[in-house]
This record gives structure tokens, sequence and C-alpha cells, in this order.
């Protein structure tokens, strides 16, 4: 009921009961008690000076009804019921101030809820258990419209009326049937849509009694991703060309450098040195593309561990020793793994040379190979510069380059650890990181045995 | 004995490269139109010059040797193809190879 139309029930209740009160002749005590709700409720929708002023005129309407009946009253006692009507009416008056404030709180918390939701561009539902949805904001409703879902079902089943027009149509199938089975896992899935091209990247989570789904159209990320990714390509196999020529004529200069002096020869060593990080950069880069348009293909052999970490060791020992660091190989009979002998080759070439780049003069880098739950298991830690924290996370990432190299100017592109995270992982391996700055760094890689 | 080989390359540095490294296999480069008597082909594959080659010769194809910026698994090398090597490669590494192809 609206506010104001209370007070007016009441005071239409109060003038029957007055009526009441005269046409009975009820005794005083029973009067009083007739017109205490009628001042609750005015007190309650009128606020405090309401309810006071409500009490006082019940009071008054009941020594208005005393007088016309003949009845006596006393001075003390009508003070005394004055006053427990007032404050009757002002006490509830209270009461009802703090409910509405609450409702207010309430209304606008709701609000709020509904709006934030509404204005997310993910589209979000809650569903029970079953996955019967219980609300949806408003762009899930959108998506479902334009992707032409059913209205009605439970989400997984709306979710498989459109499985033959995503890409990968049996996949997709599974997934969701997996999806209706375990309401209680965290799940993340992408799918995409033969006829628009659009992606989508769903995610579940569950709730108590039910299921949070969040449904994020990703179609521009994924354009990114290939326009960068041709971009690299392309650029990588241009810069070749150049390249060929640098490095073709640096080889030809090489062999007259007998000719060019001394200052000449250490100017061939320095553009040798140039070229040589530039063929480096041009190989990562293309690499990382690759791999990323899952274009690299393992040799899948038996490999021995040890082995090739004896001579990624001897590769890096010149390196080491130049900057006075001590290099040194702790081998436990690591079980042989199945893997790509050159890859996994790459992956410890980068951990090494990592490690000697970032480890000051006079430090120390060990390496570690031995057996593992799962199969065999290699470590290169190092007493270096480190990694600051707050940092850590973005260490397999592309392009990433820690602060601690910045500043000390230490060249690289930061795309080696991306291109061992991403190799390990084809080959269904892990690679862990830890480091503390000023300390050193540790990566830990695990491969399957074979 | 000297043998006749003709360079499909679209970069003119690149070209005067891959003649050295044919000189230095201690071969002789054939004229660009040539037709008869080549006995190899260095090519980067995919390249307009490189198509060419392909239509001029598609009878009776000498053996190649594609030099590239692209991987071979790229898919760019035409049949006939003896060996593939990735630019930037060493004029050194390319007489080699072209040596080798020559001689079997």
């Amino acid at each position: 009921m609206r506010r104001r139309s209370i007070t007016f029930v009441a005071l239409c209740g109060l003038a029957v009961t007055w009526g009441l009160m005269l046409a009975l002749d009820w005794s005083v005590t029973l009067g009083t008690i007739a017109l205490a709700p009628w001042v609750t409720l005015i007190g309650f929708d009128l606020g405090i000076l309401g309810g006071v002023a409500a009490g006082l005129m019940a009071t008054g309407a009941w020594l208005l009804a005393s007088e016309i009946a003949g009845r006596d009253w006393d001075g003390a006692p009508l003070v005394v019921r004055a006053l427990t009507m007032m404050a009757l009416g002002g006490g509830t008056a209270l009461a009802g101030l703090r409910v509405r404030a609450q409702a207010r709180e309430l209304r606008a918390t709701s609000a709020l809820q509904a709006s934030l939701i509404d204005a997310t561009v993910d589209g979000i539902c809650l569903t029970d258990r079953d996955g019967e949805v219980l609300i949806a904001n408003k762009p899930l409703r959108r998506i479902s419209v334009e992707l032409g879902l059913p209205l009605t079902g439970t989400v997984p089943e709306r979710l498989l009326s459109i499985a033959d027009r995503v890409t990968e149509p049996d996949r997709y199938r599974e997934r969701m049937l997996e999806l209706a089975r375990a309401p209680g896992e965290a799940t993340i899935d992408e799918f995409e849509l033969t006829d628009t091209g659009r992606v989508f990247r769903g995610y579940t989570s569950p709730v108590e009694n039910g299921r949070i789904w969040t449904l994020r159209e990703i179609t521009a990320d994924r354009e990114l991703d290939r326009m960068r990714d041709a971009f690299v390509a392309t650029v990588s196999h241009e810069l070749r060309t150049p390249l060929t020529s640098i490095s073709g004529f640096l080889e030809m200069l090489e062999d007259e450098q007998d000719r060019l002096g001394e200052p000449g020869r250490s100017y061939l060593d320095v553009i040798r040195r140039g070229t040589e990080r530039l063929h480096a950069l041009v190989e990562d880069l293309l690499l990382i593309a690759q791999i990323e348009a899952r274009r690299v293909e393992l040799a899948l052999t038996t490999v021995d561990l040890e082995q090739l970490a004896v001579r990624a060791v001897e590769a890096a020992r010149p390196a080491a020793n130049e900057k006075g660091i001590a290099l040194e190989l702790a081998a436990d009979s690591p079980p042989p793994v199945l893997a790509d002998a050159q890859r996994v080759t790459q992956v410890i070439d980068n951990l090494l040379s990592n490690a000697v780049k970032f480890t000051p003069q006079g430090g120390s880098v060990r390496v570690s190979v031995g057996a593992d739950d799962t199969g065999s298991r290699l470590v290169v830690a190092d007493t270096g510069i480190g990694i600051p924290a707050g940092e850590q996370k973005q260490v397999f990432s592309r392009f990433f380059r820690s602060s601690t190299a910045t500043q000390r100017a230490i060249p690289g592109t930061g795309l080696g650890l991306a291109i061992c995270h991403a190799l390990v992982e084809q080959h269904g391996g892990t690679i862990a990181f830890s480091s503390s700055e000023g300390l050193g760094t540790e990566v830990a890689v695990t491969l399957p045995a074979a | 004995m000297r043998k006749r080989v003709l360079i499909a390359e679209p970069d003119p540095d690149v070209r005067r490269l891959l003649e050295l490294a044919v000189h230095r296999a201690g071969h002789d480069t054939a004229e660009r139109d040539a037709h008869d008597g080549v006995d190899a082909i260095l090519m980067e594959p995919g390249c307009a010059v490189a198509h060419a080659l392909l239509r001029r010769f598609r009878d009776a194809m000498p053996p190649v040797v594609c030099v590239s910026i692209h991987p071979r698994e790229v898919g760019l090398a035409p049949p006939g193809t003896v060996a593939y090597v990735l630019k930037p490669a060493a004029p050194s590494r390319i007489a080699r190879t072209l040596a080798e192809v020559l001689a079997a």
C-alpha cells in the first residue's frame, strides 16, 4: 500500500472506532486499546511528528467520547494516557523510518545489481543445478536471439541446438554433454560459428545450488590475433631477404679479412654479432608465429633428456666462462621421454642462455635432470638478477621483458620463455617458474615419459 | 666439369650472392632466358620469376635447389626440388649444397 493511503485508512478506522466507542459505550480501557492500533499505523506512516500528533488526537477523541457519554475522567490518568499514546505513535514512527530506510537500500541494491549485470557486455545467467535459467541479463537475451538459441530448456540443451553451426560440431556436442553432467565444475570453452565467423568463449562457475554461465564474444580479439600473427609472419619472412644479403656478403668479406687490417676486422665482428642477433630474432618471431598458428609439428621419438642437457650445457659453456659463471650439470638418470629432440634442445638452450645472460659475473648456473612423477624433469637454476614478484605472472607472455633486465640494458626480445612455454605445452609437459629479485631464478620443465 | 645453373631470385643483391655461390661451387650461371643446357636451377620459390621458369621448363625440369624465405612446410617447393635451404643461408652452404646436387 502506498504511503499516505495508510494514514487515510487509519484515520477512517479511528473515526469508526470512535463512533463504536460512543455507540457501544466502551469502557475507558477498551476504548484506548481499540484506538491504539490506528495510532501505530499513522505513526508508522507519517513519521515522529505525525505519530505524536496521532497519539494526541486519539487521546482527544477518547476525552470527547467520555464527555459525550458523561463519564468522569481524571486529569492525572489523562496525562498518562496521552503520553502513552504519543509514545506509541512516536515509537512506531521510528520503526517505520527504519523499515523504510532498509527497503530503500534494498531497492537501490537490487537496482544496482540489475543495472550492473545488464550493463556488462557479457551474457550472464544464473541456473539451478539442472541448468534451468533462474535469472538472465539483457546481453544474454540479445546474444540468444542473435544466435537463434531456443528460449526454453536447460542451458546445455539450448547450446546444443546450434551444434551443427559451429566449426567442430562433434567436439562441441561432447563438451556440452560434459557440462550438463558436471554442474559442480568451473569450465572455459570456446566455439566459433561457421556461418558468421563469430567466436564466443563460455565460462561456467558453480555457486550454491546452481551455476553462473557467462558468454563472451571474442571475435574481435581473435581477428586481432590473426592480424598480429599474419603481420609477424610477413615481417619475419620479409626480413630474411635483407638478412641473406647482409650475412652472405659478410661471409664474403670474412674470406678477405686479412686485407682489412685490425680495425676492419673488429668492425666485421660487430657486424657479425648484430647479424646473429637479427637472425635469432627473425627465427624466434617466425617460430612463435608458427607455434601459435599450430603449424609446428613435433617429431616425437624416445629421447634421453640427460644427453640433450649435457650437449646444451657444453654449448653454453663458452659464454658462461667468458662471464666467469660456474656452470654445472647434475644428472640423476632421468627416464627416457617422448619428445622432439630438436625442440627440447631449443628449450634447454633458451633457458641456459637466459640463465647465463641474467647472471652477473662470478655467479653460478646449475642444471639438474632427474625422474619426475610422470616422466623426467629438468631444472635450470641461476644466481642472477631475478624478476620482481609483481612481474612474474607475465614471464611466459610474448615480448615480456622484466624491469630488472631493461634497467640494466640487457638485450633480448622477450620471446625465449614464450617459445619454451609453447613448446613444452605442445609436448604435454609443464613449465614452472620461480624467482627472487636479486637472488636468482629457477625454471623447471617436466616432459612425459616415453 | 663446369655446369650451368639458372638463378631465379627477385632481389638483385641476393641474386648476386647466389651467383657468387655458384662460382664458388665451381660452376657457371646461365642467362636468365636460357632454356637448353641448364643443369640446375637455384630459385626462390613462389616469386614471379620462379613461376615463369616452372612454365618454361614444364616438360624437362632440371634439378631444383630452393633458397627461400619461407620454411619448407609452407609447401612452395616445386616438383623436381632436390634440396631446400632456408634463408639467410651462407653462400658457402649454398655452394656446398649445389656442388652435391650437381655431383649426383
